[in-house]
C-alpha cells in the first residue's frame, strides 16, 4: 500500500476551508520518495469562487459536478511554475460536506479533472510534472469530511482503460514532519543552437522550446559535485550529510558538462554552411531543490535536472505567452508594446514562513516581489510579505549586443536590441529637435533685430 | 639556477644524420631541475620556421636553444632572434655539431649572463625515455559561431579562449574520479606525482586484463586521456548571475571543434600543475584550429586534429586539417612538403598523411602489436636486418572466422596490410578472408566458386591483394627447395634494411610472415625471425614468444623437398 505523510498545519488548513466553503478542491503538492514514504508539502486551493479573472466563476462551489475541469488544469499549470524540481502535483484535494470515495459519480469527475491536469502539464512543454514513472498514474484524493472532521485519502487511476474505484493509502498527519535538506545550484549556458528560420513568432517559440530538450540530454550527462566534491550516485543524503564537512542546511551543487553538440549540417566533404537562424543562450538558471534523507545522490541529481529545465521551459513560455500577446494587442501604439517582455523574466525564490521548502515565480524588468506577492497569494494561497521573496539568485538578463547589424532585417528579431535602439531613436531625435530650436531661436534673434 | 641538459637519443641519431644542413631550434621539456631536448626543426634561410611550429608541439615542449653546424652565416644571423624568443629558460642551450670523417662530435653550452659556457650533457636512452616521460591527451568538445570574415573568426576565438582560460573548465581523468581543478585535485593525494596517478591508472587495468600478460619493454609511450568538461556554475565574481537570455542571430557558422590536445609530461611533476598545462594545452590547440580556420578559402570546413609520431622521432607533432581538403590536394600536399623539410624528413615515405594519424586506441585492441619485440636472437656476430614500424599479428581463428588449415596465407596477407596501414600508405582497412577472395574473383584471377571456399591462396595471390588493397607492387623472389634459403642472408638483410617490409613466404607448403633476419656475413651463419599465422590461441604475448610462433628459426625451419615464394612488398616513394 502506498504511504504518505503530511503536515498537520494542511489538517488545520483543510478544516478551515471547510468553514468558509461548502466545498473547496485544490492541489496536493509534494515528493514522491522511491520505496518510502511520499510527503505532501504544500495545500494549494483552486480558486473557483474568489475574485477571478474569469467572470463565469464567480459563484460558490457546491456541487463536485461544477468543479471547472479547465480551471483546475490551468491552476495546475500555473502552481508547477512555481514549484521546484523534485515536487510535484500528486493529486487533489476535495472539502466536503459528505465522504465522496463512496460517490461514483463523484470520483468519475474526479477522474476527469485528474486526466485534464495531466494533458495540460503534458502538452506544455518539459515540466517534468509526469510522474506515471512513480506512481503509474494512480493519483492521491485526499477528501476532507467537514461534517464528520474527518479524512481519508486514497487513489485514483488516470488510466482511462482502468476502473475508478480507488485504491487505499496510508496517509498520515504527522506533526513533526521530516527534515528536509536544501541543494543550490546556478547552471550557466553559453551556447547557439542552429535553428528552423522563421519569420512567425509561434514557429519560432516552437523551435526554441525544441532545443530545451538538447540542454536536458546535455544536462543528463553531466557531473555534479556536492560541497565541492563528487558523490557516488547511490549515497544517501543522510550518509553524504553524515559524512560530510561542508554545510549541511544548504549543499552547494557545482555541474560540469561536456560542451553542447548542435546537430550541425556539414556536408559530406566537410564544408559548413552558415545557418540561417540560430538561437543564442547566455546567463544562469538558479536552482534549488529539496531531498530527503532518504533520497540518493542520483534522486538529487534527477531532481535539479527537473528544475533547471522546468524553469528554462517556464520562463520561455512566460516570455512567449507574454510577447504574443503584446503582438495580438495591437501594432496601432508603440507605446503598448511592453517593453519588459523583451527579455525573459528571472526566477525569484520565495519561503513561506510554514512551509518546509521554498517556492519560486518570474518576475520580468518591470516586475518586483509584489507581483510576487500577489502571484503566491493567487495560485498557492500563501500570504507573503514583499520582503520574503529573494531576487537575489538571478540578476535582471543583461542584454547581449550584437556585433554585426550590417543589413536590413538582421536585427529585426533581435529582441534585446529592439528596446535599446527605440530609446536611442527617441534621444537622437530629441538632441535633433533642440539643434533646429536653437537654430531657429538664433535665426530669429538676428532677424528680428 | 641551471639546469642539467639531457638530450634524447633520439635527436642525437637524427643530428647525426643529417647532411647540408645550418642549423635550427632544439625544442625540449623543463622538468625538475633538468631540460631535456625532445627535439628540433631545421631553420633555412628567410623565414623562422619555429615561431610557427611551436603550437604543433606537444604542450611543455618548447624552443629552448639551437644548434649549429659548423660556421654557417645564416645560423649566426638567426641565433640571437632564436635566443631572443626562448622563454622556458634564461640559459638558452647552443649545440654545436660536426662531423669529422665518419666520428660525429656534439658539443653543449649554455647562455650565462649573455657569455657562452660549454656544459655537460646526458644522453637519454630510448628505453628510459618511454619510462620517464608519458602524454596526456586532452579530449573535449567546443562549437564556436563565426561570420565567414578574419574579424569575427579572430574575435570568436579569443573569446573562446579567454573563456577556458579563465579557470572555466575542469579536466578529468576518463574513467576515473580523479579531477584537475584551479587549485585543487581531486581523487588523488594534493601531493601525489605523475607517477602516482599513472599508478592509480594502471592498477585499474590490471585488475581487468587476464592474469599473466607478460610485460612488453616500452617501445613508445604511455598515454592517459583526459577530458575536459565546462563548468556550468561558476560562483565567482566574474559572473554576473545574469538570469537567462537569448537572442536569435541568423546566417553564422557553427565550427565543431573536437578538442585533442597533447602534453609532455614527466612521471616526477606534481598532478597540481596539471591543470595549468592542460589549460594551455587547449589554447595551444585553439590557436591551430583558428590558424586552419583563417587558411581555408571562402568555404569553412570542419577542422580535424592529427597527431603523428614520425618514426625514431620520440615526441609527436600535431597538425590541422580540414575535412574538405584531400591529402592529395596541391595546398596540403606543398605543405607537407615544407614540413618534411623543416623536420629533416626525407620525402620517400609518408609521416604526415591523414593514415598517418598515430593511432592512440591501439594498445585497446586485442590484436598484438609488434610481438617480436624483446625477441633475442643468437647468431655470433651476426647482424640483425629487422622489419621497421609497427604490424600486427593476424593468425588462425581471429575474428571468430574459422580458417584452421586453410587461412595461413590470408592472415599473412592481413599482417603485411596491417604494416601498410600504421605506415601511412594506405588508409584502406585490413581486407577479410571473403574480401580478399572476392577481389582475387574480381581481378579474374580465380573463378566465381573461390569465394567462400577454402582454398589455399599462394604468394602470386598475395601480390596481387597487395597492389589492388594497398597499391602496393612487390618483388617476388624463387627458391628451388627451402635449403636454397640459407644463402639468401644478404638479399634478405637488404631488404629489411632498405624496404622494411615483413615479408609473406609460401609455395609448395604452409605461409608464413618473415620479419627479420640475423646474418653473419663472415660465417654465413643465417636465422629467420618468423611470425606463425597458424597460432589458434588467444593473444597473449607470453605463449606468442615462448611457445614460438612468433620466434628466431635455423634454415632448417625451411622444407627442404619444397619450393618457395617470397613476396617482397616495395615501399612506394610518397609522402
Amino acid at each position: 500500500m502506498r504511504s504518505v505523510v503530511c503536515d498537520s498545519a494542511a489538517e488545520d488548513l483543510l478544516a478551515s476551508y471547510g468553514k468558509t466553503n461548502k466545498l473547496a478542491v485544490g492541489l496536493l503538492i509534494g515528493q514522491i520518495v522511491e520505496n518510502g514514504k511520499d510527503f505532501i508539502v504544500h495545500l494549494a486551493k483552486t480558486p473557483h469562487s474568489e475574485q477571478n479573472k474569469i467572470e463565469e466563476t464567480t459563484e460558490e462551489l457546491s456541487n463536485i459536478a461544477d468543479i471547472k475541469n479547465s480551471l483546475v488544469a490551468e491552476h495546475a499549470l500555473n502552481a508547477i511554475r512555481m514549484i521546484v524540481g523534485g515536487f510535484n502535483i500528486l493529486g487533489l484535494f476535495v472539502v466536503s460536506e459528505a465522504n465522496i470515495m463512496s460517490d461514483n459519480s463523484a470520483l468519475q469527475k474526479l477522474k476527469t479533472v485528474l486526466m485534464d491536469i495531466k494533458s495540460t502539464l503534458d502538452s506544455n512543454g518539459i515540466l517534468y510534472a509526469n510522474t506515471d514513472e512513480q506512481d503509474n498514474g494512480d493519483k492521491l484524493v485526499l477528501n476532507y469530511i467537514t461534517s464528520h472532521k474527518n479524512y481519508i485519502c486514497k487513489t485514483i487511476s488516470t488510466d482511462p482503460s482502468k476502473a475508478t474505484s480507488p485504491s487505499p493509502v496510508d496517509f498520515k498527519f504527522v506533526s513533526k514532519g521530516i527534515d528536509w535538506y536544501e541543494f543550490e545550484t546556478i547552471y550557466e549556458i553559453d551556447t547557439a543552437f542552429p535553428l528552423l528560420h522563421s519569420n512567425n513568432h509561434f514557429d519560432t517559440e516552437k523551435y526554441i522550446m525544441a532545443t530545451i530538450d538538447d540542454i536536458a540530454g546535455n544536462l543528463a550527462k553531466s557531473i555534479m559535485f556536492f560541497n565541492g566534491d563528487p558523490q557516488s550516485i547511490d549515497t544517501t543524503v543522510e550518509k553524504f550529510i553524515k559524512d560530510g564537512s561542508g554545510d549541511s542546511s544548504k549543499v552547494k551543487v557545482t555541474i560540469y558538462s561536456e560542451a553542447f553538440q548542435a546537430p550541425l549540417t556539414a556536408s559530406k566533404n566537410g564544408i559548413l554552411t552558415p545557418h540561417e537562424s540560430l538561437v543564442y543562450y547566455t546567463g544562469i538558471v538558479a536552482s534549488r531543490i529539496y531531498g530527503s534523507p532518504r533520497s540518493t545522490i542520483a534522486e538529487i541529481e534527477k531532481f535539479i535536472l527537473n528544475d533547471i529545465i522546468r524553469s528554462i521551459t517556464t520562463r520561455l513560455q512566460i516570455y512567449y505567452d507574454a510577447l504574443l500577446a503584446n503582438d495580438d494587442g495591437g501594432n496601432d501604439n508603440d507605446e503598448d508594446q511592453d517593453v519588459n517582455s523583451t527579455i525573459p523574466p528571472r526566477r525569484v525564490f520565495f519561503h513561506p514562513v510554514n512551509s518546509p521548502i521554498s517556492f519560486c515565480d518570474y518576475l520580468f524588468q518591470n516586475e518586483n516581489e509584489e507581483t510576487t506577492v500577489k502571484q503566491s497569494m493567487d495560485i498557492l494561497g500563501v500570504d507573503l510579505d514583499s520582503s520574503d521573496v529573494d531576487i537575489s539568485a538571478e540578476a535582471v538578463a543583461q542584454l547581449k549586443v550584437l556585433e554585426k547589424c550590417d543589413s536590413p532585417g538582421i536585427c529585426e528579431e533581435t529582441v534585446n536590441l529592439t528596446t535599446n535602439d527605440s530609446g536611442k531613436l527617441i534621444l537622437i531625435l530629441g538632441i535633433i529637435g533642440l539643434v533646429i530650436a536653437l537654430i531657429v531661436s538664433v535665426a530669429l534673434h538676428f532677424l528680428l533685430k | 639556477m641551471t639546469a642539467n641538459l639531457q638530450i634524447s637519443q633520439l635527436v642525437v641519431n637524427r643530428l647525426k644524420n643529417l647532411k647540408d644542413v645550418c642549423g635550427g631550434g632544439l625544442f625540449g621539456l623543463m622538468y625538475s631541475k633538468n631540460l631535456i631536448i625532445m627535439g628540433f626543426d631545421l631553420e633555412s634561410s628567410d623565414i623562422l620556421n619555429f615561431k610557427k611550429m611551436q603550437d604543433n608541439f606537444p604542450t611543455e615542449t618548447d624552443l629552448c636553444g639551437l644548434f649549429k653546424f659548423g660556421e654557417c652565416s645564416d645560423t649566426e644571423a638567426h641565433m640571437q632572434e632564436i635566443l631572443a624568443c626562448v622563454d622556458i629558460t634564461d640559459n638558452p642551450i647552443l649545440l654545436k655539431c660536426s662531423h669529422k670523417g665518419d666520428e660525429f662530435e656534439l658539443k653543449a653550452s649554455q647562455y650565462r649572463n649573455g657569455k657562452l659556457v660549454e656544459i655537460e650533457y646526458e644522453v637519454i636512452s630510448e628505453e628510459i625515455l618511454y619510462r620517464q616521460f608519458f602524454y596526456a591527451r586532452l579530449l573535449g568538445y567546443v562549437e564556436i559561431a563565426i561570420d565567414n570574415n578574419v574579424k569575427s573568426i579572430k574575435n570568436e576565438f579569443l573569446n573562446v579562449r579567454k573563456k577556458l582560460a579563465s579557470g572555466n573548465v575542469i579536466f578529468q581523468c576518463q574513467d576515473h574520479r580523479i579531477f584537475f581543478d584551479t587549485d585543487k585535485v581531486i581523487g588523488l593525494n594534493q601531493e601525489a606525482v605523475m607517477l602516482d596517478l599513472l599508478d592509480v591508472l594502471k592498477v585499474k587495468k590490471q585488475d581487468e586484463g587476464k592474469k599473466s600478460k607478460k610485460e612488453q619493454i616500452p617501445t613508445d609511450f604511455t598515454t592517459i586521456n583526459i577530458n575536459c568538461l565546462i563548468k556550468k556554475s561558476d560562483e565567482n565574481e566574474k559572473n554576473s548571475r545574469a538570469a537567462l537570455n537569448f537572442v536569435l542571430e541568423r546566417n553564422r557558422i557553427l565550427i565543431p571543434i573536437k578538442i585533442d590536445a597533447i602534453a609532455a609530461l614527466h612521471i616526477n611533476t606534481k598532478t597540481m600543475a596539471l591543470y595549468d598545462i592542460l589549460v594551455e594545452s587547449l589554447c595551444r590547440t585553439l590557436r591551430l584550429v583558428e590558424e586552419n580556420v583563417l587558411e581555408q578559402t571562402e568555404k569553412v570546413s570542419v577542422p580535424s586534429t592529427f597527431h603523428f609520431k614520425p618514426d625514431n622521432f620520440g615526441h609527436f607533432y600535431t597538425c590541422i586539417y580540414a575535412d574538405s581538403t584531400p591529402d592529395d590536394e596541391k595546398h596540403l600536399t606543398s605543405k607537407r612538403r615544407e614540413l618534411h623539410q623543416q623536420l629533416g624528413i626525407a620525402l620517400t615515405r609518408p609521416v604526415f598523411r591523414r593514415s598517418n594519424n598515430y593511432n592512440f586506441s591501439v594498445t585497446n585492441s586485442s590484436l598484438l602489436v609488434n610481438p617480436h619485440v624483446g625477441l633475442k636472437s643468437s647468431v655470433i656476430g651476426g647482424k640483425q636486418s629487422l622489419v621497421q614500424g609497427k604490424y600486427t599479428y593476424h593468425h588462425y581463428m581471429q575474428d571468430n572466422f574459422n580458417d584452421d588449415g586453410w587461412g595461413c596465407a590470408y592472415r599473412s596477407l592481413q599482417t603485411l596490410c596491417s604494416w601498410f596501414r600504421f605506415q601511412g600508405y594506405s588508409s584502406t582497412k585490413v581486407p577479410n578472408h571473403e574480401e580478399i577472395q572476392r577481389y582475387l574473383v574480381k581481378v579474374g584471377d580465380k573463378p566465381s566458386n573461390f569465394i567462400n571456399s577454402r582454398q589455399w591462396i599462394g604468394s602470386m595471390e598475395v601480390s596481387t591483394c597487395l597492389h589492388g588493397f594497398m597499391n602496393v607492387d612487390s618483388r617476388i623472389m624463387h627458391v628451388t627447395s627451402g635449403s636454397e634459403l640459407a644463402s639468401k642472408g644478404s638479399e634478405l638483410a637488404y631488404h629489411f634494411e632498405s624496404q622494411g617490409t615483413p615479408i609473406m613466404i609460401g609455395g609448395g607448403v604452409l605461409a608464413h610472415t618473415i620479419l627479420g633476419v640475423d646474418f653473419n656475413s663472415n660465417t654465413g651463419e643465417l636465422k629467420f625471425l618468423i611470425l606463425d599465422p597458424h597460432f589458434t590461441g588467444s593473444d597473449d604475448l607470453q605463449i606468442v614468444q615462448n611457445k614460438g610462433w612468433c620466434g628466431w628459426k635455423n634454415s632448417s625451419f625451411w622444407d627442404k623437398t619444397a619450393y618457395y615464394n617470397l613476396c617482397m612488398p616495395q615501399r612506394p616513394i610518397m609522402f
